[in-house]
């Protein structure tokens, strides 16, 4: 799931002189982050809620295949069809079969995460099934030939002028910074993909295994058009969307709308179930693994919590500074520095979780109560874990081999030290501007040995 | 009350006077401290870098430092959250009889005691990531603070964004870091305080390194190198 083989890092140093995209970007996430943090203040349960949330989270991790059944059983009966998928390759595969079989032509897409692993809109484009996202900010996306840069608000690093722009120039439409114009044009232009496409492909944010509905929730309506236009529609969600009851997703739902948007509620909210007349002739859901429960299996479980609020990247000092491009990633942020090298093979991107100062941010702000920073902790540990035969990781094992050797033994310790304090020069710290500072010239402890605070 | 003092390495290495205003602190309030001298580190940097067998072993000897102790204080919140939150991710556990704080939690609850002159001077105050969101550490700094007459403590606007310092971070992704501190720095110009206080030494240090690199003027000081200056000795009490 990674489309870029530049490290971290240098992707960082690039984003860092792009002043644009810091403006773009801070705007946005400060502007959502506000209304997040005003509904909180507003609502005196909010921890409440959040502790309900969170609990009902690690329910559904807890009893993954017990709710996943109970809800294929429930899916199944009121006439829809689930189809597993193991990893990505096998979840396009059953996919384009399910296209194939009904002679489909022509796929609108709504937003997803979990398609977006699945690079679907490209892949089905390249089996010459024409497809379309049909979110405004996954359209710009796609005409500009990008990824998403937030998992809520793929466009986000985009601003007004930018997308004028992109359409202008893609769409050969005249140049407008009206936004209201600009929606109009790729209403226009997308109204026409609704009618002709044969199938409907989106997430899902929730499947309830009490009532075998799929939840999704969105704002522009285009969700509900593309998933009963069609004659199909496929819904593609990661087994751990599962919650048990209407009571789970309704605590949930208090949290989602104002952690991802700053909204009390979203603007539209479908609880799809098959065989509801004047919806779809076939409803199919297919439940993804990929990786999933490898993560589910490891000391990183707790991070199949998330609901993709998208709150801890809005929140992220790295995040607004990087842009979601610098992780090379689908997940971006602090979800994202823990689910990449999480849900794929071990060793696989080992600098993301390094891209963090820790300062818990995410933590905080985490609807369900996710502990983003033990678990990129662990995710750090395990890097250097299966890392250990690399050269860097044993030139770092080295230093830090000699580091503990010197801390248990003080003498050591205060032997290096003396030498350390007659360096002359004083070392660079990381960028030109910052030096390390001297080191003092009588330590704390030595002050006390010499018996000065006796 | 018996008080065994954590002075980290950063701390002693760097700016020992963090380690006398502690003790001048933790004495006037009539504890009695001891000072384990044989103390180095708490192994955070390892930890926090995923080097977790070389964080336990230095860990592993903090604890053997520290095993008679019951109350350990120490100035920095990373390194206290390290001891309280981490410990435990490495599988090493303090009995239940052992309370750790960080001295600004510590002298929060068990200084009521001290008294302070009057110290007119404006002061921005900078939350330390770990002491903010690990250890819960905001009114307390604040309240004792607003303790010392005439002090004038100014809260920066977005006091609560991290410096950058984040351990290796700061050298890993130097160039993130390094924008992260010069943002926090222009923060503290722009509330046109020459002091910051904060509750831990890496932040204080990153902090302060950024500045005179910048070529700006500032001091960037534990809170309680601060209480210290202001505090009346027990002689002068008397
Ligand atoms: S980790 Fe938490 S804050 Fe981040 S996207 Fe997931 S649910 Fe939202």
């Amino acid at each position: 799931m990674e489309f870029t083989p530049r490290s971290i890092k240098a992707n960082f140093t690039e984003s860092l002189k792009d002043f644009t995209l810091r403006k773009n970007l801070t705007k946005a996430t400060h502007h959502t982050i506000e209304k997040r943090d005003a509904l909180k203040a507003a609502a005196p349960d909010w921890n409440k809620w959040r502790d309900a949330a969170a609990a009902s989270r690690r329910e559904s991790l807890l009893h993954l295949d017990r709710y996943l059944a109970q809800f294929e059983n429930q899916f199944t009966a009121l006439g829809g069809e689930v189809v597993h998928a193991t990893t990505i390759e096998d979840a396009r595969s059953k996919i384009l079969d399910i296209i194939k079989a009904e002679n489909g032509r022509t796929v609108v897409k709504a937003k997803s995460m979990v398609t977006e692993e699945l690079e679907l809109a490209t892949f089905l484009n390249a089996q010459d099934i024409e497809t379309w996202e049909t979110d405004l900010g996954e359209f710009i996306i796609q005409l500009a030939g990008e990824h998403p840069s937030h998992i809520t608000a793929p466009a986000i690093h985009k601003n007004r002028q930018q997308i004028a722009q992109l359409l202008h120039e893609k769409m050969g439409v005249p140049y407008t910074e009206d936004p209201e114009l600009l929606t109009g044009y790729a209403r226009q232009f997308l109204r026409q993909k609704y009618l002709d496409a044969d199938v409907g492909i989106s997430g899902g944010n929730f499947i309830i295994a009490e009532t075998g509905q799929v939840i999704l929730v969105e704002n522009e309506a285009n969700i509900r058009l593309s998933t009963v236009l069609p004659r199909i529609h496929i819904a593609v969600t990661g087994v751990e969307k599962v919650v048990p009851s209407q009571q789970d997703y309704a605590n949930l739902m208090r949290l989602l709308p104002a952690s991802a948007t700053g909204q009390k509620m979203a603007g539209y909210v479908s609880a799809l179930t098959p065989g509801v007349s004047g919806g779809p002739e076939r409803m199919i859901v297919i439940l993804l693994d990929a990786g999933r429960r490898q993560m589910l299996a490891s000391e990183k479980w707790e991070m199949l919590a998330c609901i993709r609020c998208g709150a801890c990247l809005n929140v992220c000092p790295i995040f607004n500074r990087g842009g979601g491009h610098a992780y090379g990633s689908v997940y971006p942020g602090p979800m994202g520095s823990i689910l990449t090298p999480g849900l794929s093979e071990p060793g696989n991107a080992p600098d993301h979780a390094f891209a963090s100062s820790l300062c818990g941010a995410c933590v905080d702000i985490c609807p369900v109560k996710i502990p983003l920073t033990k678990l990129l902790l662990q995710t750090r540990g395990d890097v250097v874990n299966t890392h250990h035969k690399s050269w860097d990781n044993l030139a770092e094992r080295s230093v830090w081999k000699s580091w503990s050797l010197m801390m248990r033994h003080p003498g050591i310790f205060r032997i290096m030290r003396w030498f350390g304090a007659r360096i002359p020069v004083r070392f660079h710290w990381g960028s030109d501007a910052r030096k390390l500072p001297r080191l003092a010239k009588e330590t704390f402890l030595q002050q006390v040995r010499d018996g000065r605070f006796d | 009350m018996k008080v065994h003092l954590f002075i980290p390495c950063l701390v002693d290495q760097f700016t020992p006077q963090v380690g006398i205003a502690c003790l001048k602190l933790l004495r006037a309030t009539g504890h009695e401290v001891v000072i384990p001298t044989n103390q180095t580190c708490c192994g955070q940097p390892a930890f926090n870098s995923g080097f977790r067998e070389e964080a336990r072993e230095v860990a592993y000897h903090f604890k053997t430092i520290f095993h008679d102790a019951k109350i350990i204080v120490g100035p920095s919140g990373s390194c206290i959250s390290m001891l309280k939150n981490h410990y435990r991710e490495l599988g090493l556990i303090f009995p239940e009889s052992v309370q750790v704080f960080e001295i600004v939690d510590f002298l929060s609850q068990y200084g009521q005691s001290l008294r302070f002159h009057s110290s007119p001077q404006r002061i921005g105050i900078h939350d330390a990531c770990h002491a903010l969101r690990e250890l819960k550490l905001y009114d307390q700094p604040r309240e004792l603070l607003k303790r010392i007459p005439g002090l004038d403590l100014v809260e920066l606007n977005d006091g609560q964004a991290c410096c950058g310092f984040g351990g290796t971070f700061s050298v890993k992704m130097a160039e993130l870091s390094q924008d992260m501190a010069r943002e926090k720095v222009k923060t503290i110009q722009a509330a046109d305080v020459d002091t910051v206080v904060s509750l831990d030494g890496g932040c204080l240090m990153n902090i302060q390194s950024t500045a005179e690199g910048m070529g700006v003027t500032l001091h960037a000081k534990h809170v309680v190198e601060v209480l210290a200056d202001a505090m009346i000795s027990t002689g002068e009490q008397a």
